[in-house]
């Protein structure tokens, strides 16, 4: 068995407001490098926090998480800001990207805040922009842009620097079903020819269907992992 | 730079808004760039006066005389070195005598001990000389200068007047100095004639006598050991011996064009006309021939010794660090740069500064107001951006460099309104001064630190009322802001 590329060990987060309550409750899950695991369950069962949390966007209140044997309990803010920069992608139900940047521009901003050299950003961004399918466009703002082509935009954007993982939170929930459609496929090519590694929080089942393994969550538990065979 | 490319992208976002704080900002920018260049501005441009008074740059004085580090700046708190002031009149109703009181009193300033005084050696040509071949320096002239009592034209007039003849090359100033406009009336002195003198004026104290007066003066003899403060080491007032000078002109130093209302009468409206007011000094000038002719008539030989000279620069810019530099190389003289003798003279004068006063709080007061401005519509983009904010942590921008992103979108937009209120007052400077004669464009133009003060300031303003809402921003976490959404 090899060391798992990302890894929590009894991750739990408690919101102290109202009552406390237990978003994610005592989690282990270990992802290879190269996974596809797809993250499901009903509304509130604790998804998008376990997503935040091993994206180092909320501390947890109890456990750990480990990043390329990292973890993220021995860093400070700006370790954790420079680790979600160089080490992880994220994509966003909503989309996420600044409007008044166009979308090359945006698809940047990750490699300008590492400080990459502008003939090397401007090359990268030809060439996500062109692996999204999205290179016509690169000159629009996001406002001119459908949504599929704005989450193609974002998935460009997560993939800038290279990250280990990349997270993606209801990434086809506010899709038409192609343009859905197109985004997973995105996905599967990107993990099946690239190995890019991926975690997906969905409620989508097409999601599911072209995961490796899928996560159900209820009630911030881990309940089931189901391991899928990929044709 | 992302963060500089964000801050700038960020500022366009509404652009309205922004231009309401940078608006407030301008109008700060703007008060402070007029007040500093009517105030410390005029100030500044006077010393261009006592400048042409003194034909030169940089003011030495015979003898040491050490300064503290106190005296190291200028405008700064009083000092304990002794500068000297001759009583005479003010200048009723001019900027000068307002804003340098001291300036349009009787003679000019010097530090206690400085010429004539015992312990003081003359300066020598070979020092001149040394001097002028300093790198910076233009020329190095002497200013020899003998006491003297200044009998009245008119015997029912005022008692006699102490004062003293200096030897000028008004022939010179003129070219270096524009004494053309110094000397108001009558023309310069021929050559070897050794009875010639301007006189100035000084209509209040004595009868202004009329060119091709003769006036009588009465020196002291040379050589004569010390008779008392004032009088200086080398002048015997004992037995003073009568000189004869014809007037062959008059001058005065331009000091400022002064509204003067006119009232009007059944056939004339009223009117306002401008008249050329003047520094009056009480003065003798003579040209270096006479100087030299007086002084044998007192017992002495060639020129009277030297206690002060003149040194003019090559630039204006350079005359503080030429100055630095004679002072490394020649110890035993005092050099004072002339904006410095003119800082003097305003503390030694005491001068309350009101105007300067009245206007730091009026332009403090606009930028407090600009800097809430500024505070308020960060805070609002803020609230506008909040998801922005969130995604920019989640990208990975730490939350210092959120902060000082919104730091430098603050400065931003100050700097555009500072820049523009500033752009504005030297415009406005301009086309008054093409249009009528008040040089307040000289004044500003002068006063390129009230630049740097308006930098400085507006750094400074909009940084402080910038804390809150980049510290706001600084505090926003990715999962709070996506929560909300």
């Amino acid at each position: 068995m090899t060391e798992p590329l990302l890894h929590c060990h009894e991750l739990t987060k408690r919101f102290l407001a109202g009552d406390g309550v237990l978003a994610v409750d005592n989690v282990d899950l270990s992802i290879q490098k190269g996974e596809f695991v797809a993250i499901t369950g009903a509304s509130g069962s604790g998804k998008t926090t376990l997503l935040n949390l091993l994206g180092g966007i909320d501390r947890p209140t109890y456990g750990e998480v480990i990043l390329d044997n990292r973890k993220y309990s021995r860093l400070s803010e700006s370790g954790l800001a420079r680790l979600r920069r160089t080490k992880l992608g994220f994509v966003f139900q909503f989309f996420n990207l600044l409007n008044d940047l166009t979308a090359e521009e945006n698809v940047a901003l990750p490699m300008r805040l590492v400080g990459l050299q502008q003939d090397v950003i401007d090359k990268k961004v030809r060439d996500l922009l062109h692996e999204v399918g999205i290179e016509a466009r690169a000159s629009h703002s996001p406002y001119e842009l459908s949504g599929g082509e704005q989450q193609r935009v974002a998935v460009a954007r997560a993939l800038a620097n290279d990250p280990l993982v990349v997270l993606a939170d209801e990434p086809t929930g506010n899709l038409d079903s192609k343009n859905a459609s197109a985004i997973i496929h995105l996905f599967s090519r990107l993990n099946g020819e690239k190995g890019q590694t991926f975690v997906v929080v969905s409620h989508d089942p097409h999601v599911a269907e072209a995961a490796h393994r899928v996560v159900t969550l209820v009630d911030g538990r881990i309940s089931s992992i189901e391991e899928r065979s990929q044709s | 730079m992302t963060l500089l490319f964000l801050s700038f992208k960020n500022t366009r976002r509404n652009l309205s808004r922004s231009l309401v704080a940078a608006l407030g900002m301008a109008v700060a920018a703007a008060l402070m760039t007029g007040a500093t260049s009517m105030t410390t501005g005029y100030a500044v441009e006077a010393y261009q006066e006592y400048r042409s008074y003194m034909a030169a740059d940089i003011v030495v004085y015979a003898g040491e005389y050490r300064f503290g580090p106190a005296q190291a700046g200028l405008g700064q708190e009083k000092h304990d070195v002794r500068w000297t002031f001759r009583p005479g009149q003010e200048l009723e109703g001019t900027d000068l005598a307002y804003f340098h009181p001291a300036m349009a009193a009787w003679g000019y300033i010097r530090p206690a001990g400085a010429p004539g005084d015992a312990g003081a050696a003359p300066i020598s040509d070979e020092t001149l000389k040394a001097i002028a071949s300093v790198k910076g320096v233009k020329s190095a002239g002497p200013v020899p200068s003998i006491p003297c009592v200044l009998k009245p034209a008119d015997p029912k007039g005022p008692a006699n007047l102490f004062t003293w003849i200096r030897g000028r090359e008004t022939g010179g100033d003129t070219v270096i100095w524009k004494f053309d406009k110094f000397v108001t009336d009558g023309r310069y002195f021929r050559g070897g004639a050794t009875d010639e003198a301007l006189l100035s004026q000084h209509p209040q104290k004595l009868p202004a006598p009329r060119i091709g007066r003769v006036v009588e003066v009465l020196l002291p003899r040379a050589g004569a050991p010390s008779a008392g403060a004032g009088s200086g080491a080398a002048w015997d007032f004992a037995n003073l011996i009568p000189y004869t000078l014809r007037v062959v002109g008059q001058f005065a130093i331009p000091t400022e064009l002064q509204a003067v209302h006119i009232p009007g009468d059944i056939d004339n409206p009223a009117r306002t006309i401008l008249v050329q007011r003047y520094w009056q000094t009480d003065e003798v000038a003579v040209s270096f021939e006479t100087l030299r002719a007086m002084y044998a008539s007192m017992g002495g030989s060639g020129l009277p010794p030297v206690f002060q000279a003149g040194v003019v620069v090559d630039s204006m810019w350079d005359v503080k660090s030429v100055a630095s530099e004679l002072s490394r190389r020649f110890p035993s003289l005092t050099f004072v740069p002339v904006p410095e003798q003119v800082e003097r003279s305003k503390w030694e004068a005491g001068q309350p500064s009101v105007p300067q006063d009245l206007s730091r709080i009026f332009y403090t007061l606009a930028y407090a107001g600009a800097g809430f401005l500024v505070m308020a519509n960060m805070y609002v983009l803020l609230s506008q951006r909040r998801k922005e904010m969130g995604v920019l942590k989640a990208i990975g921008a730490s939350a210092r460099e959120i902060f000082v992103m919104v730091l430098l979108e603050s400065l931003s937009i100050s700097l555009l309104g500072a820049l523009s209120g500033f752009i504005v007052v030297r415009g406005f400077f301009s086309l008054i001064y093409l249009y009528t004669d008040v040089g307040l464009f000289r004044a500003s133009m002068l006063t390129l630190e009230s630049l740097g003060r308006v930098i400085a300031f507006t750094v400074g303003i909009s940084l402080v009322f910038s804390l809150g809402p980049a510290y706001q921003a600084a505090r926003l976490t990715t999962a709070e802001v996506l929560k909300d959404d």
